[in-house]
């Protein structure tokens, strides 16, 4: 089933973009799809018999995916765990049980990548603002003061049209309130929009080299002549921080004439590929992708707020 | 894993398949998968249960001293169908008849009793023999039918002939509407009057002739329900006190109660739990340490957890972490992730004790299961299969190689088959017999060399 969902995504991705510069050749998804000759139409449900998939697949893919860096291996944990509670919302009466342990997986992640956030958050400001302060002589203070301002604003999207990556600080910030490991209902809905705003996995896996990755940035950020328009700021960093050939792709153009709520999660894989050659190669990646990511990020991505508001209700009531 | 041997008392293994029950199928009924197995207090009988809600007992014949090939086989004492689907019209939810428990009560009289569930409702059943049957009624003739009196011109004492032994089993009480959610476990008290079910968030108490009320003595639904973290995964009474029982949880801790403190036990007067190994850190760290079953030693010292990756042995005395730990199959550490796809992490395997509580047993995938010898800490996988057991040859250990070198008859750790997982065993509490349920078939083996030296 993984591997039908990894040839769906590489369509999008190659048919939308043209010449885009995504990594992963028709050949390569082949090679990794052996059923890619199914290629359903979106929105359609899948069958049972479309998911059986061998544990040696399996095994195979988690075995490679053991050298994928941490950040990207919690997002692909992230996506099950809401597959799996999206799917229970199927049910009249999901298992308590499992429901509870997938919930408190969720929870965990959540507060990971919050106190990550955090502290990029930091990170990014500081570096943001003294790199760019010192090299160009302009003062950015208002800037990024601004931009932390925003960062702890939940309302604030005001950098979403600059880049689909942005929102993660935000919600991220949104979730940070000290209401997080209160109700499983708000966890869900702020991991739905976490998974709007997949790109945490590319920055925390930077590491360690961190303040490196951004300082360059900062640079970049100088070479590029930075407008220094608050809103753009935090924007133009995510894209040239993450992969460079985002910026060529219009995303919303490409998406214009599907629901791109769907695949939003689909979008974010390629950008990993690119910045961790040391760590796998894309090859390994993809071979990796298609069966520890399955079916997650698909139908996650089906959800929306009230419909993960609904799951709770399912799953907590009674 | 490893090659080494367990006996229960000589070092050689010598457990052999000693029948087979169930046909041989290549696609398997959901309905006739055994969910649960159980003997009795003497071992006489054996139970088992299935998704389709029958209940099938076996009787151990008796020995025969002519024939030496009949040695006590479990034959079929009874069948019946325990419990039907169901639906509940108010809430819209259909209720599986897959029985999850079993458990005899100790036998008072000449018959027998066992308690039977599903996910909510808890039956008590009675299972008796009639081998006579009166004759000579005086206002009833042989079918049962009134006589006309007219023809009745002289009485008559009936008589008790001999006929066919009949086992009947009866339903003597029905325990319903006392779980709002799945009925994990359910064990019967060494008072012998009552007994407790658990099910995900409530632990009840019920006297075993009253079926209109029961007490609830744990309870750890939150208020709000957004604020559940943890859930009850099994329970059991202890052997000897009837006061006493342990509960054991999502989370990995059991908490022991005592009845006698207060009514409602939801503050524990122990909690066992290990501190958690930061090196073992991973996403699925929760999930693998949920309880999936929980076992008092015969001896009532100690208490047997399985959680997804090992089998520990907790004493009473010692609550900051189990005395023993047995890794199962710690070679799935690394597929942890795929085990989470495709949901065989939130498998429930159960563990079981030899009579004597030195040997502890636990079920794995590839129809494997597992034997730890407590005294010489020496670990077996034996494997339950029709191919590779023929009836009273001797098992081999099987042996799972992790990557590197692999001998002949290894089998590779990416070969295991996830679907053939052994959950459900019982250990004969007297002998060194096991019944061990693989899907639909019923394996019941065993050690007959160290049994006759037990």
């Amino acid at each position: 089933m993984s591997f039908w969902n990894q040839k769906r995504k590489m369509k999008i991705i190659s048919g939308g973009g043209g010449s885009a510069p995504v990594r992963l050749s028709a050949e390569d998804t082949v090679k990794a799809c052996p059923r890619a000759r199914f290629v359903v139409g979106r929105g359609l449900k899948r069958k049972l018999s479309e998911c059986e998939e061998s544990m040696a697949d399996l095994f195979s893919a988690f075995d490679t995916s053991r050298n994928l860096p941490y950040a990207l291996q919690r997002q692909l944990v992230l996506n099950m765990c809401l597959s799996k509670l999206q799917s229970y919302k199927m049910l009249v009466e999901p298992n308590l049980h499992q429901s509870v342990l997938i919930a408190n997986t969720v929870r965990q992640i959540q507060e990971e990548m919050r106190q990550e956030t955090s502290q990029q958050a930091t990170n990014v400001c500081n570096t943001v603002t003294s790199s760019v302060y010192n090299c160009t002589g302009i003062d950015l203070t208002g800037i990024s003061l601004h931009l932390s301002s925003g960062l702890n604003n939940p309302e604030s999207h005001a950098c979403g049209s600059c880049s689909v990556e942005t929102p993660i600080e935000n919600s991220l910030m949104m979730v940070s309130d000290d209401d997080m490991s209160s109700a499983i209902s708000s966890i869900l809905k702020d991991l739905d929009f976490m998974e709007d705003i997949n790109p945490s996995p590319c920055l925390s896996s930077a590491g360690d080299d961190q303040p490196k990755a951004l300082e360059s940035t900062g640079l970049k950020l100088e070479n590029d002549k930075l407008e220094p328009k608050a809103e753009c700021v935090f924007g133009s960093f995510e894209i040239s921080n993450s992969t460079s050939y985002l910026k060529d792709l219009a995303i919303d153009d490409i998406f214009e004439d599907i629901d791109t709520s769907m695949y939003d999660s689909d979008l974010y894989f390629p950008p990993f590929l690119p910045p961790k050659p040391p760590l796998a190669s894309s090859e390994e990646m993809l071979k990796a992708f298609p069966s520890c990511n399955s079916s997650s990020a698909n139908s996650i991505c089906r959800t929306d707020l009230s419909d993960l508001d609904h799951i709770m209700e399912i799953l907590v009531g009674s | 894993m490893s090659q080494k041997h367990v006996g229960c008392h000589g070092d050689e293994v010598a457990w052999s398949l000693y029948q087979l029950n169930g046909a041989e199928e290549f696609e398997v009924t959901a309905a006739d998968i055994i969910s649960t197995v159980e003997f009795n207090h003497t071992g006489e009988l054996l139970a088992t249960g299935d998704k389709g809600g029958r209940v099938v007992i076996f009787q151990r014949e008796p020995e025969s001293k002519n024939d030496p090939c009949n040695q006590g086989e479990y034959n079929v004492y009874s069948t019946f169908q325990s419990h039907e689907p169901e639906f509940d019209y108010l809430k819209s939810l259909e209720i599986e008849e897959k029985i999850n428990k079993i458990k005899w009560l100790p036998k008072q009289n000449a018959a027998h009793s066992l308690l039977s569930t599903n996910d909510k409702t808890i039956k008590l059943w009675k299972v008796s023999e009639r081998d006579k049957r009166p004759e000579g009624y005086n206002l009833k003739d042989e079918e049962g039918k009134l006589k006309d009196l007219s023809t009745v011109t002289s009485l008559q004492v009936p008589v008790l002939k001999p006929m066919d032994l009949m086992v009947e089993v009866s339903p003597r009480r029905i325990f319903a509407n006392g779980h709002t959610y799945h009925v994990n476990s359910i064990s019967v008290n060494s008072d012998c009057e009552t007994y407790m079910s658990a099910d995900d968030l409530r632990i009840n108490l019920w006297h075993l002739a009253i079926t209109d009320r029961s007490f609830n003595i744990v309870d750890i639904k939150p208020a709000n329900m957004e604020d559940l973290t943890e859930v009850i995964t099994a329970a059991e009474f202890h052997p000897h006190h009837c006061n006493l029982f342990v509960y054991s949880s999502s989370k990995g801790s059991l908490r022991l109660c005592d009845m006698r403190a207060s009514a409602l036990c939801d503050k524990h007067c122990k909690l066992f739990e290990e501190p958690e190994d930061p090196s073992n850190r991973s996403f699925f760290s929760e999930i693998i340490s949920s309880v999936s079953d929980i076992k008092f030693s015969h001896s009532g010292r100690y208490m047997l957890t399985r959680d997804y990756l090992t089998v520990k042995v907790w004493d009473l005395n010692m609550e900051t972490k189990p005395i023993e730990i047995y890794q199962v199959h710690d070679y799935l550490r690394s597929k942890l992730c795929s085990l989470y796809e495709n949901d065989c992490i939130f498998d429930k395997f159960e563990c079981a004790w030899n009579g004597s509580d030195s040997v502890i047993m636990t079920g794995a995938y590839n129809n494997f299961f597992r034997m730890f010898d407590r005294n010489t800490k020496r670990d077996v996988t034996l494997e339950a299969s029709r191919e590779s057991s023929k009836p009273r040859a001797i098992l081999k250990p099987r042996r799972v190689c992790i990557g590197g070198k692999r001998r002949k008859d290894d089998i590779s750790v990416d070969s295991l088959d996830f679907t053939k997982k052994i959950l459900h065993t019982a250990w004969h509490p007297a002998e060194n017999i096991i019944a061990i349920a693989a899907t639909n078939n019923l394996y019941i083996f065993q050690d007959k060399v160290n049994s006759e030296m037990h």
